[in-house]
């Protein structure tokens, strides 16, 4: 994005992307307990009411070594490669790994994990699948008891109702920020670029969330005030797999997109609901988990292709890109359904599949090029 | 069956070694064309998974197309590389398990083999099932995009939990199957409890008779071939709750006796068992009975499970039949994480008297390959037994290569013939 100066406040989101584990690792040395999680039914507020810190894992773009020992090759190299850092000491510092019950071979590292880590406690938060349902609330709601037990044994700090509410409505906050930030894309010219967007919305993913509030209130208040940048491409919303390198965005950016709106996991989907302060507050987490039917392991899948379809309507969206991790099974069954929606609507889309090492990266560039200057600006 | 064997370019199958097993394979190409029957005469025909409870479609007379049965007839019958490639030109990823592209194919091509023409109906109404892997579920998108069907989908938790199953996983897996029940409802089937409560007797029943036959399957020497085991596991899934279906599997187990009591086996001189634990070659079937001529034998393999067909005897209780079948699918083997089926191949390799164990890693699939290296770990240090883990993607024919496939093997059983050598 070219144009008048950038909220001096995104390098410090940027910042924290350099080195993410910097975060818990500055945590756990000020002598607090840390929770590598993964995916987005494992609810960091009663991480948090219990004085941990949740980690949302990231990985790294480099070839998987180690862990192909325990996870074959043909399986999802962003889990591989998860499994590699914990396989060379660069998670030693998690208390806990929480993970929730979403594609197969996350499901798998209940297995591997404790064979590979066996002084890390690791707990799956078995939220159903199925979600938009009434009829799955007792047995949600007893699958976040079992987590909120485990974690209080793992914290040696009871999670009272209070403290679950309080961490909810700071958890809401970031959510409340992250989609005012977020709608600043819906102008034209947007007002952040889609890379500006991915690194702020990953990082306070990462970041103490009070401390992420400071910075996004300051990151509004900065956009508000700045000039609009200028010179625009087609907008392309892009959605797939867990996506957690910058890399695929900034390319498309560079041959000319402007990305104005992604669903992802580690942007929109995690700040997408919100929970509330009202009643019960595991029912209030139940009830905003419910409704997250954003992750292709969840079902309905119309559900999925009626939200992006409304992203592309209220981000005014010239084209989408589905961007799948090798083997990434849930997210590439959904490639020709949601082709299929798209067409009919007139919405240009093309699917790539992608190494999470980078792998193909240099085709991919000329493949960008070719789809962005095929589209349309609107 | 045979015919359409003779029609496609393929290499041949193995032919039963025991008589009760041919009369197996009539019986399910006869159970196949009953859905053709059904929907001849107007009744809705639903595409499903054989992991589904077939008691809720049997107790509510509901026709189904079994649609990862076809995709499997798709590769036996040496059609992989032509109904993959179909679902790839409607879009369907390469990458994705290659037993739901054969489905995807045979489902969604516009003209179909003789034996598909036979064996599947265009459905009315689709049922899916997360249960045990994510291409159970989400395979099913093709099919109801290309017929605009009704569909309707089964959530099956993982066995998370450590020690004994909590009761809120079984009230939701049985509220699940209650939820299949109205679907189908609402499509104009209705259902029979008591019906219900006699089919699952009858599975109840039917296990308990398998349960036996593996007993003699557990003989040295082997007494039954890897081929007709793959049969009579898969058999049950379409030969329907009949007296005909129990006098059947009585007959093999009594077969098996005979054998059993007259240390007849399946080779002359059995010199080593092995277990198989990956997807089996079903391109190239014959390839499990392979290592027959070395005097070796696969005395278990996967597809037992793979059938859906091993729900415990034990758990089921036909008065309460939802959470019975919920308790028994929970406990399956096969639900994920990896600690049923690891505990179940450790118990096979002891039972089975196994001397070596292939485990074949399919390259499409994100369930089974993750465990490959946890089981031989765990039947290492339980039994002191070798795995061999080699990539045999045995379903697209396109890309298996059965001389490197017979190398792997050779190889290994060499390595286990020199090593019972030693021991000797």
């Amino acid at each position: 994005m070219t144009g008048p100066a950038r909220p001096a406040v995104l390098d410090e989101f940027r910042a924290v992307l350099r080195d993410p584990a910097a975060v818990p690792r500055a945590w756990k040395a000020a002598g607090g307990k840390v929770a590598g999680v993964r995916c987005l039914f494992a609810p960091e507020e009663i991480l948090w009411a219990a004085g941990m810190l949740p980690y949302p894992l990231p990985g790294t773009p480099e070839p998987v070594r180690l862990a192909d020992a325990w996870l074959q090759p043909c399986t999802c190299e962003f889990v591989r490669n998860l499994l590699d850092h914990a396989l060379d000491g660069r998670l030693a510092f998690l208390d806990l790994l929480a993970l929730s019950n979403t594609c197969d071979v996350t499901r798998r590292l209940l297995d591997v994990w404790p064979q590979c880590m066996p002084n890390t406690p690791v707990h799956l938060v078995n939220n159903p699948q199925k979600l938009l349902e009434d009829g799955n609330r007792e047995y949600f709601l007893e699958e976040l008891r079992r987590f909120r037990n485990r974690v209080e044994a793992v914290s040696g700090k009871p999670v009272a109702a209070d403290g679950l509410r309080e961490a909810i409505k700071l958890y809401d906050e970031t959510r409340a920020l992250m989609t005012e930030v977020y709608g600043m894309r819906r102008e034209d010219p947007p007002r952040l670029s889609g890379v500006e967007a991915f690194v702020t919305a990953f990082a306070t993913s990462i970041l103490p969330k009070d401390r992420a509030n400071h910075l996004l209130r300051r990151l509004l208040d900065e956009l508000r005030a700045a000039e609009p940048p200028e010179g625009f491409g087609p907008r392309i919303l892009v959605t797939g797999s867990a996506l957690d390198d910058p890399a695929l965005l900034e390319m498309i950016e560079e041959v000319g997109g402007v990305v104005v709106a992604d669903d992802l996991c580690t942007t929109s989907r995690w700040f997408a609901h919100r929970a509330g302060t009202d009643g019960d507050p595991l029912d209030a987490l139940w009830r905003m988990l419910n409704r997250r039917t954003l992750c292709a392991s969840t079902f309905p899948t119309q559900a999925r292709f009626d939200r992006i379809l409304a992203m592309v309507d209220e981000f005014h969206a010239d084209a989408v890109i589905q961007f799948n991790l090798k083997y990434c099974h849930p997210f590439l069954y959904e490639s020709q359904p949601l082709r299929k929606r798209l067409e009919a609507r007139n919405i240009p889309l093309t699917i790539l599949e992608v190494g999470h090492d980078r792998s193909g990266f240099g085709q991919l560039r000329t493949r960008l090029q070719a789809f962005v200057e095929m589209v349309e600006p609107s | 069956m045979e015919e359409q064997l003779e029609e496609a370019d393929h290499p041949p199958l193995p032919l039963p070694d025991l008589k009760v097993v041919e009369e197996m394979q009539l019986g399910i190409v006869d159970g196949f064309a009953e859905v053709q029957l059904a929907k001849a005469q107007g009744k809705p025909v639903v595409f499903s998974s054989v992991l589904l409870p077939k008691e809720i479609f049997q107790a509510m007379d509901v026709p189904v197309v079994y649609g990862n049965v076809l995709g499997a007839y798709a590769s036996i019958f040496g059609l992989s590389g032509k109904y993959c490639g179909i679902a790839e030109d409607l879009g369907t990823p390469r990458d994705v398990c290659a037993v739901h592209r054969c489905t995807i194919g045979v489902a969604c091509a516009d003209e179909r083999d003789d034996f598909f023409n036979m064996a599947f109906a265009v459905p009315d109404l689709a049922l899916a099932n997360n249960f045990p892997c994510a291409s159970e579920a989400k395979s099913f998108l093709a099919v109801v995009d290309k017929y605009g069907i009704p569909h309707h989908v089964v959530d099956t938790p993982i066995r998370s939990w450590d020690g004994e199953l909590p009761d809120h996983a079984v009230r939701y897996l049985a509220g699940q199957y209650r939820g299949m029940v109205a679907f189908l409802e609402r499509h104009g089937y209705r259902m029979d409890l008591e019906r219900l409560r006699e089919e699952i007797a009858f599975t109840k029943a039917l296990n308990t008779l398998m349960a036996e036959i593996e007993i003699c399957k557990q003989a040295v020497p082997a007494p039954m071939s890897a081929y007709d085991s793959v049969i009579a596991a898969t058999a049950p899934l379409v030969l329907g709750k009949e007296k005909r279906t129990l006098a059947i599997f009585e007959r093999l187990r009594d077969e098996l006796r005979d054998r059993v009591r007259r240390g007849k086996g399946v080779v002359e001189n059995e010199r080593l068992r092995l277990l198989w634990i990956g997807v089996p070659p079903l391109c190239d079937f014959k390839l499990v009975n392979y290592s027959e001529h070395r005097g070796a034998v696969v005395a278990k393999n996967l597809v037992e499970l793979l059938a859906g067909f091993m729900l415990d005897p034990a758990l089921i209780d036909p008065q309460y039949p939802f959470e019975s079948l919920a308790r028994a699918q929970l406990e399956n083997p096969l639900n994920p994480p990896g600690r049923g089926l690891i505990d179940y191949f450790v118990r096979a390799t002891r039972e089975y008297r196994i001397d070596g164990v292939l485990g074949a890693v399919k390259r499409t699939c994100a369930m089974l390959p993750s465990v490959q290296r946890l089981t031989k770990d765990a039947i290492q240090r339980a039994t002191g037994v070798p795995t061999i883990i080699f990539d045999l993607d045995g379903v697209d024919a396109r890309e298996y290569d059965a001389a490197s496939t017979h190398a792997t093997i050779d190889a290994f059983l060499d390595v286990l013939l020199a090593r019972k050598e030693k021991a000797s």
